[in-house]
């Protein structure tokens, strides 16, 4: 069987929506920021299979995928500081026990 | 041929490492599983003759991310004890997840491409040379981008005085 585009995007849809599961459903803050970093590899495997296939001249779905990765690398670091900050005032990581926006 | 066989070896870790993941309760297990298929994923990559992404992605994610992440687990001390199963809302997150594939896989499955037959660009060098001409001004805002997080990332996490 020849390996197709439709084969990447099936696969890439998978893993989204296994992290989309992840972190809707995770408590610590921790794995929620990890099944982002899965969705975002996801988001990925989309754009550079598409750059493979529909711009194999000009491979422009690549810089995307080194621009989300720049983001991505942004997001766990400023993201992961946001966690520590939060583990000092209230000494937990747990999503549902973190409510100071709860009015 | 043999490039189907490899990307369902490589599809199959990806999502086996991504399900495991989920599965576990025990976080820092939870990002080696990650780590694998993070380093599966540059494995697809490579297969879609992205040999630059691929080593990128080998040295952001499973170098840098994955290591800042169980720094992250180590300093806040969740690595010792287990974390809590996914309570009743995870039911709703499993609907929303299973609803959202229902309606992407069978869209991607059948989706019907009209591709060009261009011979795929492989040479690194050719996306080095456009990423300094047609793509500088994103390349330098990207930059600007990884400075501010670097600084906010100093200012949230430092000790308050």
């Amino acid at each position: 069987m020849e390996l197709t585009l439709n084969h990447y995007l099936t696969f890439s849809a998978v893993l989204f929506c296994m992290g989309l599961y992840g972190a809707l459903s995770k408590r610590s803050a921790i794995a929620v920021m990890m099944c982002l970093e899965l969705m975002a590899n996801a988001v990925n495997i989309n754009l550079i299979a598409l750059a493979r296939y529909v711009t194999p001249g000009t491979i422009k779905g690549q810089f995307f995928a080194i621009f989300v990765m720049v983001v991505a690398a942004a997001e766990v670091g400023l993201g992961l500081a946001i966690v520590l900050s939060i583990y000092r005032q209230k000494s937990t990581i747990e999503l549902n026990q973190v409510n100071l926006m709860k009015w | 041929m043999s490039e189907t066989v490899g990307f369902y070896i490589l599809a199959a870790l990806v999502v086996g490492g991504a399900a495991m993941m989920l599965r576990t309760t025990n976080i820092v297990h939870s990002a080696f599983y990650l780590l694998g298929s993070l380093l599966a994923t540059a494995g697809v990559y490579a297969l879609l003759s992205a040999g630059f992404l691929a080593i990128m992605q080998i040295f952001i994610y499973a170098g840098a991310v994955t290591v800042l992440l169980l720094f992250v687990i180590m300093l806040t001390g969740t690595g010792v004890a287990d974390v809590e199963a996914p309570g009743t809302h995870a039911l709703a997150a499993g609907l929303v997840a299973l609803a959202l594939a229902a309606i992407l896989v069978p869209l991607q499955i059948r989706a019907p491409w009209v591709l060009p037959k261009a011979a795929v660009v492989t040479d690194t060098s050719v996306l080095g040379r456009l990423l300094f001409s047609q793509y500088l001004l994103p390349f330098e805002l990207a930059s600007i981008v990884l400075l501010v997080a670097l600084v906010g990332a100093i200012f949230l996490a430092r000790e308050e005085q």
